[in-house]
C-alpha cells in the first residue's frame, strides 16, 4: 500500500464521511474525472441516492433538483439518456425510474411513454431485449426491460415466456448465466438473471444447488467476492454475489462478517467512499454496492435500511409503490430449506 | 465507476501540473461540447465524424458518441459505394485497435466493432479470430474476447464448414487448457461446443469423446482437487450422459478417485464434500445403493467439515439437514 | 600491458586470476574506491572457469592447465574406417590421446609459428605426442582425421572447463543486474530439466501446466507431484510441515510425508532439489531449494535458469573484469607473477616481469600459490555429439541418475553461441576420482545421448587447490569452481572474501 495516507482499516463504516463524499461528487467540475463520466450522470445520481437512502441521509440531495434533472433526460422515444442531450439506453431508463421510484415520484413521468421504449426494445423473432436501438443484447436487458416494466404494472407488454427462455439458453454448466446464450458465467450476469427471473416468477428453471454453490465459492479468504474464479475479489461483488444468494435464500452460505470487514477495509477514510478494494481511489459506484452488500450481510455496526436484492433499492420503496419485496417473497419450498437435490 | 485505481498521498502539484491538468480539462470539455452541439444540429460530415474520433480516443464510454458516429457514416455519401465502405470500414477497424488499447474492457467498444464488421461489404473474420487469438493470448479470461470470439466464430460458421469450425474451437479450447487447466473461460466455451459434437457422432466416437473428455477432467481435477470448476464440470459430463446406468458407473469411478485423492491428503476439503455430493446424487440416481455405513460416513464428514471449514458451514448445515431428512440418519452438524 | 610503468607502485589490492571469484572480487574492489591490479598468467581469461575454441581447448590442455588443479585429460576421437559401417564406439574405449601428470608440458605456441600454419594441424601436432596409438601427423590416421574435421568449425566452438548456469532468482542474476553488467551479458532460458535413467530419458514437469499436460505421469503421480509444488514451494505451508516433520532428512519427507518413490523421487531430490548422491540435506534445506527453484520460474519466462551466451560463466568473468577496467584497474594478462611478504612486513611485493609492485593485499586463484593440498575432486567429460539430442531444446539441465551415483548435466546447442550448427554439447560432472567415475560418465552420456553419436569425449579430473593454514587475512586465496550447477556459490564465496578485504 501507498505510504503517506491514512491505511488504518476501519471497523466501522465511516457514515458521515461517505456522506460528505456523495455530497461532494456535484462540486468536482474542476475534475476532468467530472466531465468524463457526465454521460453516466443519471446512475451516479441512483448509485448515490441508494447509498443515502441506506444510510437514511437522502436529504443530503436536494430532492426537487434531483428530480427535475431526472426528468429533463428523458428523450422524445420514451426513454432516458445517462445526461441532457445524451441518447436513450435501458441502463438510464432504468437508473432514471429507480431515482424517481425511491422519490415516489413515478407519477411526475409519463409512464406510458417510457413503457412503450422499453417493450418496443424486445426482438420480435427472439425474445432477446436490446440495449438502445442499436441492437446490443445482454440478459442484463432482459432483467432491466423486466423491472421497470414492474415499476408500471405493464409486464404483459413483454413476451415473458421468450425471455424466460432466452435466460435459460444462457445458464451454464456451473449453473451461472452469462450474459447471453454462450457467455461465461459472471456474478454480475447471474444477478440480472435470477432477479429476472423472480420477478417473472420463473425462479423454478435456475439450478439452485449448484448456483448457491458456485456463488458461495466466489467468496475469497479476505472476504470479498470476485465474479469468476480465479479473479480478484472487488466490492461490487459484495453485492452481486449476496444479492445472487438472497434470492435464492442462501445468504448464510457466505461468511457475512468477513463480508463485512471487506467492505469496511475498502472504506477512504481520509474523503470518504468505498473502492473497488482496499487502498484503491474511491467512487460511487462502489460506495453504492458496498452498503448495500453491508445490508444484505447483516451488517450490525450501523442501522442500515433494508434492501431489496432484486431491485436493489430500498425495500420501504418497494413496498410504498405496491410492489412486494423480495424480501418478503421468497418460494415457500426454498425458504424451508427443503433440497430437492444435493 | 473505477476499478484497481491506487490511492496515492495526497501531494499538493505544482503550478505547472495544475496548468496541464486544467488545459487538459478544457480540451476535454471544448471537444466534447464541440461534438454534443454538432450532434444537436444534425451535422453528418466527415469533420463530424473527426471530431467523434478525438473524442473517443479520450472517452471510450460515450455511447452516444459512439451512436452518433454511425449514424454519419451511414450518412456519407461513400457508405453509399460498396468499394468506399468497405475502405471507411476497414479504417473504423484500425482505429478500434487504437481504442482497445486505452480500455480493453469498453462494452461500447465492442459493440462498435460488431456493428462496423457487419456493415462490412466484405468481412474478415479470419482476421478477426486471429486478434481474438492475441487477445487471449495477451489475457486468457478475457471476459470480452472470450464474448467476442464467440460472435466472431458465429458468423464463421455461416461462411465455413460449420462442423470444422466447431472441432477447431474445441481444439482452441484443449490448447488453452493444456496450458493453464484453471481457464474457466476455455472450460466454459469447451461446455458449449461438446454437445454439438457429441451430437453429430455416431455411438463409438461419441463414447471416444466422452472418455477423452473424462481423462480431461480427471486430470484437472488430480491437478488440482480444489478448483471448484473442475467438479463442477465433472458432474456437467454426468448430466450429458445418455442413461441412468451410464452415470451410476461414472459416479462410481467418481467415488474410487475421491477416495484415491483422500488417501494422499486427509485434510483436504474439496474432496471431502464432492465425496458427499457423489453419495447424495448416487442415493437420488438408484435409491438403496448407499450403505448406513457409506451414509454414516458422510454425516460425519459434513459434522468435519463444519469445524475446519467454517467459511462454508452454513453449506454444510443445509446438507447435513437434508441429508437426515431423506436418509432418515442422525443429523450431526446440530 | 606496458609493465614498466607499473614498477614501484603500490595498489590497495592485487588479484591474481581471472577466473569468476577473482573478477567479482577485482570489480567489487574497484567499485569501491580501491586500487586494483589484476593479473593473470594465462594468456586468456577466466582461469578455472574459461572457455575455448576446440583448438584453444586442446593448447588449454597441452599448454596451459596447472597440473596439481587438472592432473589428467583424457580424448576420445570417435573415428570412421573406411568403407565401413560408423563404428559403434563404446566412451569408455582406450582413450585416443592421455594428457597426463607426468607429459611434459608443452611450450606455449609461437606466435609466428601459429600463423602460417592452420590452427587445426597446430592443435594436431601439439596433441601428437600424447596418442596412445602412434600417430603421424603428415600422414594422417583415421582419428587424425575426424579430428580435422571437427577442427574445422573451430572458432564455432566456446567450451567451457566449467560448465553453469544462473538461477533466475540467484545471487548471480542480483550481482549482474546491481552492477550493470546484467545489461550486456546475454543469456538463454535453460528450455527444460531432464531425469536420465538408463530406462530413458525423461522431461522433469516443474510448473502445473507440465503436469497437467504430461502424458508420462499417472493420475496419483500428478497428484502427488502438485502437493509437492503448492506445499513445500509455499514458504508459510513448507514451515508447517518441517515443523511437523521435526528434524528429518529431505528424502525421508519426500518418502513418508509426500509418499514420493520411483522416478518422482529422483525428479524432485536430485533434479529440483539437485541432492547429491551421497549429500545429507535436511528438510529444511530441502524446501529452501526447491523454494528457490520454483521462485525463479516466471522471473524470465518460464525457467528457473539461464545459460549465458558465448561460453558461460568465462564471459560473465571477462565482463566483471571488464566493468573493473572501466573503474580504472590495471590489468596484465600472460605474465608469470610471484608474490613475497614485503620486507618490512606491511603488504606483499608483488614481482611481474620486469617490475615489482606493492600490494596492500592480495586474493589469488590457488593454482597461484606454491604449496597446496588437494580438495575436492570432480570427474567431468565434454562430449560434442554429431547432432541436438533433447528435441527442440536449445539448451536443458539434466541429471542421470544410476545405482552407482549421480551426474549432473548440462546440454548446449547452436544457440548458446558456443556449438557449430548441427552439432550439440553435453558436459557431465561428477564428485570423486576420474578412474572411479570414468564408467558412471560414460553411462550417464550414453542414456542421454540417444542416437547420436560422440565425435570427441575429453574427460578429465579436477581438484580445488586449498591452501594450508592461511599466512594472514591480507592474502586470500579463492578455491575455484565447485560441483553445483548454478554459479551461485562462486559469488557467495566471492563476497565473503570482498567483505573481508573492505572491512
Amino acid at each position: 500500500m501507498a505510504e503517506g495516507f491514512n491505511t488504518a482499516r476501519s471497523s466501522s463504516l465511516l457514515v458521515d464521511k461517505h456522506v460528505e463524499y456523495i455530497k461532494s461528487l456535484d462540486k468536482r467540475q474542476d475534475e476532468l474525472e467530472y466531465w468524463m463520466t457526465e454521460h453516466l450522470r443519471v446512475s451516479g445520481i441512483y448509485w448515490g441516492l441508494v447509498a443515502l437512502k441506506l444510510l437514511d441521509r437522502d436529504s443530503a440531495l436536494d430532492k426537487q433538483q434531483v428530480i427535475d434533472y431526472i426528468l429533463s433526460c428523458q428523450n422524445t422515444d420514451g426513454g432516458f439518456g445517462g445526461h441532457h442531450g445524451h441518447d436513450s439506453h435501458l441502463l438510464y431508463t432504468m437508473s432514471a425510474v429507480q431515482v424517481l421510484a425511491m422519490y415516489g415520484a413515478l407519477d411526475r413521468v409519463d409512464g406510458s411513454r417510457v413503457v412503450d421504449y422499453v417493450a418496443g426494445l424486445q426482438d420480435a423473432e427472439t425474445g432477446e431485449i436490446c440495449g438502445d436501438e442499436w441492437g446490443e443484447r445482454d440478459t442484463r436487458f432482459a432483467f432491466i426491460a423486466v423491472a421497470i416494466l414492474s415499476f408500471f404494472d405493464a409486464l404483459p407488454r413483454l413476451d415473458s415466456d421468450r425471455i424466460v427462455e432466452y435466460v435459460k439458453l444462457s445458464m451454464n454448466y456451473d449453473g451461472g448465466f452469462g450474459s447471453g446464450p454462450g457467455g461465461e458465467s459472471h456474478a454480475a450476469q447471474v444477478y440480472t438473471c435470477l432477479a429476472c427471473l423472480a420477478i417473472l416468477g420463473r425462479l423454478d428453471v435456475v439450478d439452485r444447488e449448484r448456483l448457491s454453490a458456485w456463488l458461495a465459492e466466489r467468496q475469497l479468504p479476505s472476504g470479498g467476492f470476485n465474479g469468476r474464479p480465479q479473479k480478484l475479489e472487488d466490492v461490487c461483488y459484495s453485492w452481486w454475489v449476496l444479492s445472487s444468494l438472497r434470492i435464492l435464500g442462501r445468504v448464510h452460505w457466505a461468511d457475512c462478517s468477513r463480508v463485512c470487514d471487506f467492505v469496511l477495509s475498502a472504506q477512504d477514510p481520509d474523503t470518504g467512499g468505498i473502492a473497488d478494494r482496499p487502498g484503491n481511489v474511491p467512487d460511487v459506484y462502489h460506495t453504492c454496492f458496498g452498503i448495500a452488500g453491508l445490508s444484505l450481510a447483516g451488517f450490525e455496526g450501523f442501522p442500515l435500511k433494508d434492501v431489496d436484492p432484486v431491485y436493489c433499492m430500498p425495500v420501504e420503496c418497494i413496498e410504498r409503490i405496491g410492489l412486494q419485496s423480495w424480501i418478503n417473497n421468497v418460494p415457500r419450498s426454498w425458504s424451508q430449506e427443503k433440497l430437492e437435490d444435493v | 465507476m473505477m476499478h484497481g485505481r491506487r490511492r496515492v498521498a495526497a501531494k499538493e502539484p505544482t503550478q505547472d501540473e495544475k496548468d496541464e491538468a486544467r488545459q487538459q480539462l478544457e480540451r476535454y470539455c471544448a471537444l466534447n461540447s464541440r461534438v454534443m452541439g454538432l450532434k444537436a444540429q444534425n451535422v453528418f460530415t466527415t469533420d463530424a465524424l473527426d471530431a467523434t474520433r478525438q473524442l473517443l480516443e479520450l472517452n471510450t464510454e460515450l455511447h452516444t458518441v459512439w451512436n452518433y458516429r454511425r449514424t454519419i457514416m451511414k450518412k456519407l455519401d461513400a457508405w453509399e459505394d460498396t468499394e468506399k465502405r468497405q475502405s471507411m470500414l476497414e479504417q473504423e477497424l484500425g482505429f478500434l485497435m487504437k481504442v482497445i488499447r486505452n480500455n480493453i474492457k469498453s462494452y461500447w467498444m465492442w459493440n462498435h466493432r460488431m456493428w462496423a464488421l457487419s456493415q462490412l461489404p466484405q468481412p474478415t473474420w479470419r482476421g478477426e479470430l486471429s486478434l481474438v487469438d492475441k487477445l487471449i493470448g495477451m489475457d486468457a479470461r478475457n471476459y470480452h474476447a472470450w464474448d467476442y470470439r464467440r460472435f466472431v466464430i458465429a458468423r464463421l460458421k455461416d461462411t465455413e464448414d460449420g462442423d470444422a469450425v466447431d472441432e477447431q474451437e474445441f481444439a482452441f479450447t484443449t490448447a488453452q487448457i493444456n496450458r493453464d487447466c484453471a481457464n474457466h473461460s476455455a472450460w466454459h466455451n469447451r461446455s458449449k461446443l461438446l454437445p454439438a459434437i457429441l451430437a453429430r457422432a455416431d455411438q463409438p466416437r461419441r463414447e471416444k469423446v466422452l472418455q477423452t473428455e473424462n481423462e480431461l477432467i480427471q486430470n484437472a481435477i488430480y491437478t488440482d482437487p480444489e478448483d471448484q470448476n473442475a467438479w463442477l464440470y465433472y458432474d456437467w459430463l454426468l448430466d450429458i450422459q445418455q442413461s441412468d446406468e451410464d452415470r451410476i458407473k461414472l459416479l462410481r469411478g467418481k467415488i474410487a478417485a475421491i477416495r484415491e485423492l483422500l488417501e494422499l491428503e486427509e485434510d483436504g476439503t474439496r474432496p471431502l464434500i464432492e465425496l458427499v455430493s457423489r453419495f447424495a446424487e448416487l442415493g437420488r440416481l438408484q435409491p438403496g445403493s448407499v450403505s448406513d455405513a457409506e451414509k454414516e460416513e458422510c454425516m460425519k464428514t459434513l459434522c468435519t467439515l463444519k469445524g475446519v471449514d467454517s467459511y462454508h458451514a452454513g453449506r454444510y448445515t443445509d446438507i447435513s439437514s437434508a441429508l437426515s431428512k431423506r436418509w432418515k440418519v442422525h443429523d450431526l452438524c446440530v | 600491458m606496458a609493465e614498466r610503468e607499473l614498477d614501484g607502485q603500490s595498489f590497495d589490492l592485487v588479484v591474481l586470476g581471472t577466473g569468476l571469484e577473482e573478477a567479482i572480487i577485482a570489480s567489487e574492489a574497484a567499485a569501491a574506491g580501491k586500487s586494483v591490479l589484476h593479473i593473470d598468467r594465462n594468456p586468456y581469461y577466466g582461469g578455472a572457469y574459461a572457455s575455448f575454441t576446440l583448438s584453444g581447448l586442446i593448447e588449454w590442455a597441452v599448454c596451459h592447465r596447472d597440473h596439481r588443479q587438472v592432473p589428467i585429460v583424457e580424448i576420445l576421437v570417435s573415428t570412421k574406417a573406411e568403407g565401413e559401417e560408423e563404428r559403434q564406439q563404446q566412451l569408455t574405449d582406450q582413450p585416443t590421446f592421455v594428457i597426463g601428470k607426468n607429459s611434459q608440458r608443452a611450450a606455449a605456441p609461437n606466435p609466428a609459428e601459429s600463423a602460417t600454419g592452420s590452427r587445426a594441424s597446430e592443435a594436431l601436432r601439439r596433441l601428437a605426442p600424447f596418442a596412445t596409438n602412434s600417430m603421424c601427423v603428415d600422414e594422417p590416421d583415421s582419428a587424425a582425421k575426424a579430428l580435422l574435421e571437427l577442427l574445422q568449425n573451430d572458432r564455432n566452438y566456446q567450451i567451457e572447463l566449467a560448465p553453469k548456469v544462473a538461477l533466475c532468482r540467484g545471487r548471480m542474476i542480483d550481482l549482474l543486474i546491481d552492477s550493470g553488467i546484467g545489461e550486456y551479458v546475454q543469456f538463454r532460458g535453460v528450455e527444460h530439466n531432464y531425469l536420465v535413467r538408463d530406462n530413458g530419458v525423461e522431461r522433469v514437469p516443474e510448473s502445473k501446466e507440465d503436469i497437467f499436460a504430461s502424458t508420462t505421469l499417472s493420475l496419483i503421480e500428478k497428484r502427488k507431484l502438485m502437493r509437492v509444488i503448492t506445499t513445500v514451494a509455499d514458504q508459510e505451508q513448507s514451515k508447517a510441515v518441517i515443523e511437523q516433520a521435526g528434524d528429518v532428512l529431505f528424502e525421508k519427507l519426500l518418502r513418508e510425508r509426500f509418499k514420493l518413490d520411483g522416478k518422482l523421487l529422483d525428479a524432485v531430490l536430485r533434479c529440483v532439489a539437485r541432492v547429491g548422491f551421497n549429500e545429507h540435506v535436511d528438510a529444511a534445506e530441502g524446501c529452501r531449494r526447491i523454494q528457490r527453484y520454483v521462485t525463479s520460474m516466471g522471473r524470465y519466462g518460464r525457467m528457473a535458469y539461464l545459460c549465458g551466451l558465448y561460453g558461460g560463466g568465462s564471459e560473465i568473468a571477462q565482463s566483471f573484469c571488464r566493468l573493473c577496467a572501466v573503474a580504472g584497474s590495471t590489468y596484465v594478462l600472460g605474465e608469470k607473477v610471484s608474490v613475497e611478504p614485503a620486507n618490512d612486513g606491511a603488504g606483499f611485493t608483488v614481482s611481474l616481469g620486469e617490475g615489482t609492485i606493492k600490494a596492500a593485499k592480495v586474493v589469488m586463484d590457488s593454482t597461484y600459490a606454491s604449496t597446496v593440498t588437494h580438495g575436492h575432486v570432480l570427474s567431468r567429460a565434454i562430449c560434442i555429439l554429431d547432432a541436438p539430442v533433447l528435441g527442440e531444446d536449445t539448451t536443458a539441465l539434466a541429471t542421470y541418475v544410476g545405482s552407482s551415483g549421480v551426474v549432473s548435466m548440462l546440454y548446449v546447442t547452436q544457440a548458446t553461441m558456443a556449438v557449430p550448427k548441427g552439432k550439440s554439447i553435453l558436459y557431465a560432472w561428477v564428485e570423486g576420482q576420474l578412474l572411479e567415475n570414468k564408467v558412471l560418465l560414460c553411462h550417464a552420456i550414453s542414456a542421454t545421448r540417444g542416437n547420436a553419436s560422440a565425435l570427441l569425449t575429453l574427460f578429465m579430473e579436477t581438484h580445488s587447490l586449498e591452501v594450508a593454514g592461511s599466512v594472514s587475512d591480507d592474502i586470500i586465496h579463492t578455491k575455484g569452481p565447485d560441483a553445483t550447477v548454478d554459479l551461485d556459490s562462486a559469488v557467495t564465496a566471492a563476497q565473503s572474501i570482498t567483505e573481508l578485504i573492505l572491512g
